[in-house]
């Protein structure tokens, strides 16, 4: 009788395994593409075009809030308008629109497709995660820490901001007891007086992210593989930049600091690529497809390095495009309106408050990612 | 004026000259030591002033990289990774001597940093954020040199002004007052000496 249950589950358990496989095998999407991609590519239609910027550039802070208030930032602006005002009304409004248009997203996906795009938006989380953290840890007000967090990811806002009125890690690390991160910040000192540093902990959360976003979307059927190698290219791209930063100190190497799964570039090959001069290097990078990207600005008697992370930084938002004109009814829109709305938020940023520490409007134009 | 304190015998005479003699040469030889000190501020200053534009300009570049970190990473992004440091720069003092006068010598240590050595996670922050901490980094370490080259031109300055104290009383009281003593002993010797004389010949008349 027992043994017969017992067969019946894993009898269960094993339809359930095949049904799985099935599904993973089929080119069967999960998820309502056509809906999300169209509102999706609705929404794209509302960014700023490239030329807009330039515009921004000539103008003076009021002019942009007040331009930027007449566009779809509007509600936030008009919303935070009685408590801010300059750059940190424009910065405001800016990152409360794009987690608002994040959450709008997640909520009007469905299925598996939700699932994969959740996943990829938990990235806010890490970022809030790691912000409360860096805030507790430097004694920032408990004000300024909250006006930094983006509620775009899984985790509310309220649930945010309980964690920033926590005043020991220990507490912290509790609430985010059952999540990814709390397996990671397990090891933090519960005081914050005796954490030396974060930095090893921001890698672990930094890598935990996409290793766990890879492992929760399996790399077929066709939607979720396109989904798995635009985040392993990201990887690609985050393992270069650090990679050119970290180029010469071998001693980096003690820390775990590139992301497994990259799609052109194993760990092995980055560690081994650290202490390589840059031709070398450059050499080295030639098979991947975002060479071209870096050689023209890293391949000079003085490699300009911020440029070179700009350059490939525009190589992933236009394969994001790329891919997304390619595979019209995919994740792929979904994630380069991501990507692009990122952006967006970046460089307004970058503009405002650029032209508030007085920077001269060519270097602004020079660190905008358009 | 100290003629008094003199008694106008030959032997004081010799001892005022000796004494004028070295006020002559302590004289000359400080004069000597004011020009030198003084050739030796003016290289220094030239140093100071060099290092001085140079932290202006850094400063620049640091306020500059700073701001490009605060638009790309935010206020809480820069503001922890500068509270991440771990290891605080140490400054070591030792002095050297530089034509008698004691000036500080500074030694840093741990100013100018690895990327590993920052204390803020590498993956998660920017390129901007190096470029910042670097550009400060250079600045501190300026700020300790001109901290040294700045200080050794104040106690320059201290010196030369004791030196030109020295110098001017030599030269203005204690040389005019010792030839004045050496005159006055001089001729009151002399004095004496005539007055002998025209005693011995009154002596040899009235002997006579």
């Amino acid at each position: 009788m027992f043994s017969g249950v017992r067969a019946e589950m894993s009898l269960g358990e094993t339809y359930r395994a095949f049904m799985k496989k099935v599904r993973d095998r089929l080119p069967i999407e999960r998820g309502n593409y056509p809906y999300v991609t169209a509102r999706v590519k609705a929404k794209k239609a509302l960014l700023l075009p490239k030329d807009t910027y330039v515009k921004l550039l000539q103008m003076s802070i009021p002019q942009i809030a007040r331009f930027l208030g007449e566009g779809q930032y509007r509600e936030e602006m008009l919303a935070l308008g009685t408590r801010y005002s300059g750059v940190d009304l424009l910065e405001m409004a800016t990152r409360n629109n794009l987690a608002k248009v994040f959450t709008q997203i997640i909520e009007f996906s469905e299925s598996g497709l939700r699932e994969m795009i959740a996943r990829f938006l938990d990235r806010w989380d890490v970022w809030n995660i790691k912000t409360i953290l860096r805030g507790k840890f430097c004694g920032a007000t408990e004000q300024e820490i909250v006006e930094d967090i983006i509620p775009a990811g899984s985790l509310s806002k309220e649930f945010l901001e309980e964690l920033v009125t926590l005043e020991k890690i220990g507490d912290i690390v509790e609430a985010l007891e059952g999540t990814i991160y709390g397996l990671v910040l397990i090891g933090l000192p519960a005081s914050l007086g005796d954490i030396r540093s974060l930095a090893t902990y921001e890698d672990i959360l930094d890598k935990v992210y996409y290793e766990y976003l890879l492992e929760a979307v399996p790399p077929t059927p066709e939607p979720s593989r396109l989904f798995h190698n635009f985040v392993r290219m990201e990887i690609d791209v985050i393992n270069v930049k650090t990679l050119l930063r970290v180029r010469g100190i071998e001693e980096i190497l003690e820390r775990q600091i590139f992301i497994r799964q990259g799609l052109y570039l194993t760990q092995d090959e980055l560690k081994e690529m650290v202490s390589m001069e840059m031709p070398a290097l450059l050499e080295r990078l030639s098979k991947a497809p975002f060479h071209s990207a870096l050689a023209q600005y890293l391949a000079e008697a003085e490699p300009r390095l911020d440029l070179g992370i700009r350059s490939i930084e525009k190589w992933l938002l236009n394969q994001a495009a790329k891919g997304a004109n390619l595979h019209p009814l995919s994740i792929l829109p979904v994630l380069d309106y991501i990507i692009a709305k990122t952006k967006e938020v970046e460089n307004i940023r970058i503009v405002a408050r650029g032209k508030a520490s007085g920077l001269n409007t060519d270097l602004i134009k020079e660190m905008l990612v358009i | 004026m100290v003629l008094t304190e003199y008694k106008p015998t030959r032997s004081q005479l010799l001892l005022v000259r000796r004494t004028l003699r070295m006020a002559e040469r302590g004289h000359r030889l400080l004069k000597l030591k004011r020009d030198a000190l003084i050739l030796e501020f003016f290289n220094v200053l030239n140093r100071a002033k060099e290092i001085r534009s140079d932290i202006v300009k850094r400063y620049r570049v640091a306020e500059e990289r700073l701001a490009i970190a605060a638009s790309v990473e935010g206020k809480v992004g820069v503001k922890s990774a500068a509270f991440a440091l771990l290891k605080t720069p140490q400054l070591e003092l030792s002095s050297r001597n530089v034509m008698g006068i004691v000036v500080p010598k500074i030694e840093a240590q741990s100013v100018r940093k690895g990327i590993h050595e920052r204390g803020y996670g590498i993956i998660g922050t920017s390129a901007r954020i190096d470029d910042a901490a670097a550009a400060y980094e250079e600045l501190v370490e300026d700020i300790i040199v001109a901290a040294e080259i700045e200080t050794t031109m104040r106690r320059l300055i201290e010196e030369i002004e004791k030196v030109k104290r020295r110098v001017n009383a030599l030269e203005h009281r204690v040389i005019p007052e010792l030839k004045e003593t050496e005159k006055f002993i001089r001729q009151r010797l002399e004095e004496t000496e005539r007055e002998n004389i025209f005693r011995l010949k009154r002596f040899k008349a009235a002997g006579g």
